[in-house]
């Protein structure tokens, strides 16, 4: 008679026992099915937020090492009557900085998402309306606005964030000249359209002002703002976002009249996957054609971090549970198992005199076992499907909890932009989707059956290691 | 003709007491032997030698010429020996047909049919059926087995006189119409009395008895 048809026949026949046995591996099942579950969903869900998130990090001036900068003295031991104290004043800047040809570079680094740099001025335009701020700027910045000089607009934090969308023409890219994009409502206030132009003129250091040659720069798209100040909140005229103005690098250092910047001392690079960080930060580091005597990297995970922290604890807490549930499930089948196999020795000793061998009487208590696993444990599909939906967004419930209390002045509010003081809640994942996949039911196929294996044969040892005759003697 | 050969065995629980001393005997397939003897006197610990169930502390165990030890107790077991127990030793969880199965190397169903067990009889659960039922059942299992010499221990030590009579016509048969080598360890006089052989294990000593 073969193994399988004896196993099957003690299946079938000992009733009681495989009920018991079933029940046990049942509720094994179910908690490694829950735990890998959720485990997995919380990984998906990482995963998912790193996405959505992306990394970030800052390419900027390495101020302090940097051999390329200049510090100018352009007023010395000036006495000020007001204040009565004299004082110094200086410009630093580096003579090396970031060209539009060098963020291209960093953005064709694999990994890269995109990157994004910002010449920040403020100019006045001509004839154009602004929005007021609801505090008052000095005298000679009640007319002016912020404009920012960009490589490319879609690639910009504002854009890429939310903050802003494009709602009507094009982004401004590195190949364009004299454009700009304005927000809808300047544009609605002051009556222009697309393809109309705004007109300024080049800074003139003698008059401190926008009186030098005309400039005029053409509008070929308009945004909107997804956020606004909140009442009460004080913001001048020049940092209204309505207000702002996005134009080419080019316009905005000859707007400016600057003999000192072509490029931008600072880029935003923003990354696909912030557990990459590293590997993108090495990638760019060896770009040849950016001399890092003059810059330095600063990584920015933080936002990343702090919102992956419950999913990253929970991950954590559940693997725990997972090694436990594991441990506990063989300790107590080998337990429950050497009890039945001692209480078979009378079997055993029979097998044994008919010369049946102990590898063929192990195999049938191991296909016994087995026979009960694979119907227990797909009977676990369904009820780890139940369970895992409500306990992993239970953990993920506490987890949140106990992150945002140990983090509520970071998760309070987190600053979008230096530019531009505009509030933005620090994403979180609300829940995370988990079910039983039948990837997760094959491994706890794989998982149960090699703990089955090491147990059954653990649990045979005793018996097995006694002679025929001995095994016959404690049966009498 | 198979031989089952005993050659100056010893056996001893505790170093120097030897239980089994210096035996020699020549077991021949077509006989029934009974081996009788007192109370711990070592007749189960000579079957258990004869079977491969245990090895002697001296001597060898010869079956056809050959040392039992050279291709492994587990194939002296499973080729040349079945084994009866007095306390049958059924399979619980299987029916007489499916113990005779076991290790069947005949029809099962017609060595049961020779044994006297009834068709609902056979597909019944071993714990349903009489004490003289099961042990037809496991003599079923013995003889299905085709194995050239069987080992009986007081087979008949459970049963009334009439079972037991009909058990050691069965064993006789065996040995007679099939061939085997039966060796029967008894306290029973009636089954000495039909054996061929007598032996008696007296002081650790094998010796046949006159009759």
């Amino acid at each position: 008679m073969s193994i399988f048809k004896r196993a099957f026949l003690y299946v079938t026949r000992k009733r009681g026992k495989t009920i018991l046995l079933s029940a046990i591996l049942l509720i094994m099942a179910t908690f490694v099915l829950t735990g890998i579950s959720i485990w997995k969903a919380s990984e998906a869900a990482q995963l998912n937020l790193r996405q959505r998130l992306g990394g970030r990090f800052n390419i900027h001036v390495d101020w302090e090492n940097s051999p390329y900068v200049v510090k100018e003295i352009i007023k010395d031991n000036e006495f000020d009557e007001a204040t009565g104290k004299t004082s110094n004043s200086f410009l630093l800047y580096s003579t090396v900085q970031l060209t539009p040809e060098d963020i291209a570079a960093i953005n064709s680094v694999p990994g890269v998402k995109y990157s994004g740099a910002r010449y920040g001025s403020l100019v006045r335009f001509d004839n154009l309306s602004l929005f007021p701020g609801t505090v008052s700027a000095a005298q000679e910045l009640q007319h002016r606005t912020k404009v920012f000089g960009v490589c490319c607009t879609e690639t910009d934090d504002l854009f890429t964030t939310g903050t802003l969308t494009l709602t009507e023409g094009q982004h401004i890219t590195s190949e364009d000249r004299s454009v700009a994009i304005i927000s809808g409502d300047l544009a609605e206030r002051n009556e222009l359209h697309i393809g109309d132009y705004i007109t300024t003129h080049i800074y003139n250091p003698e008059d401190d002002d926008f009186t030098g040659e005309e400039m005029r720069v053409q509008i070929i798209g308009l945004f909107t703002p997804n956020v606004t100040e909140q009442p009460g909140e004080t913001v001048t005229i020049f940092d209204k976002i309505q207000n702002c103005i996005f134009v080419d690098l080019q316009t905005a250092i000859k707007v400016n009249d600057d003999k000192i910047n072509y490029g931008f001392s600072a880029v935003d690079v923003t990354i696909d996957d912030p557990q990459n960080m590293e590997q993108a930060v090495s990638a760019v580091k060896n770009l040849p054609v950016i001399d890092w005597n003059a810059f330095t990297i600063e990584p920015d995970n933080e936002v990343y971090e702090k919102a992956a922290a419950p999913l990253a604890a929970l991950n954590e807490l559940v693997v725990i549970l997972l090694a436990v549930i594991i441990v506990v499930s063989a300790v107590i089948l080998a337990l429950i198992l050497t009890l039945w196999t001692k209480t078979r020795i009378h079997e055993i000793g029979v097998f044994l005199s008919m010369g049946i061998r102990k590898s063929a009487i192990i195999g049938q208590h191991l296909t016994e076992v087995l026979l009960i696993a694979v119907f227990a444990f797909g009977l676990s599909h369904f009820t780890g499907n139940v369970a895992a939906g409500q306990i992993g967004n239970h953990l993920l419930e506490q987890r949140v909890q106990a992150e945002q209390e140990d983090n509520s002045s970071f998760a309070a509010a987190v600053e979008a932009d230096a530019d531009i003081p505009i509030q933005k809640t620090l994403p979180t994942e609300n829940g995370i989707q988990v079910s039983v996949g039948l990837d997760s039911l094959a491994m706890i196929y794989l998982i149960g059956f090699v703990i089955i294996i090491v147990v059954v044969s653990i649990s045979s040892i005793t018996v097995m290691r006694l002679k025929p005759r001995e095994i016959l003697s404690q049966m009498r | 003709m198979t031989t089952l050969k005993l050659q100056n065995i010893f056996y001893s629980y505790e170093k120097g007491k030897f239980i089994l001393s210096n035996i020699s005997a020549e077991l021949e397939g077509g006989k029934l032997y009974a081996v009788l003897g007192s109370s711990g006197s070592g007749k189960t610990t000579l079957l258990s030698l004869l079977g491969g169930l245990d090895t002697p502390t001296k001597g060898e165990v010869l079956f056809n010429g050959e040392n039992i030890t050279a291709k492994g107790l587990e194939y002296h077991r499973r080729n040349h020996i079945s084994l009866i127990f007095q306390s049958y030793n059924l399979i619980d969880y299987m029916t007489p047909i499916e113990n005779v199965q076991l290790t069947a190397k005949q029809d099962a169903l017609s060595v049961l049919d020779r044994l006297g067990l009834k068709q609902d009889e056979i597909s019944r659960n071993v714990l349903k059926l009489s004490g003289g039922q099961q042990q037809r059942a496991a003599i079923a299992r013995a003889l299905a087995s085709d194995a050239p010499v069987i080992l009986a221990d007081e087979p008949t030590g459970n049963l009334d006189e009439d079972t037991a009579g009909e058990i050691t016509a069965v064993l006789k048969e065996s040995a007679h119409i099939f061939g085997k080598c039966v060796v029967v360890v008894t306290h029973s006089g009636e089954v000495a009395k039909q054996a061929d052989v007598v032996l008696e294990i007296r002081r650790g000593h094998l010796k046949e008895r006159n009759r």
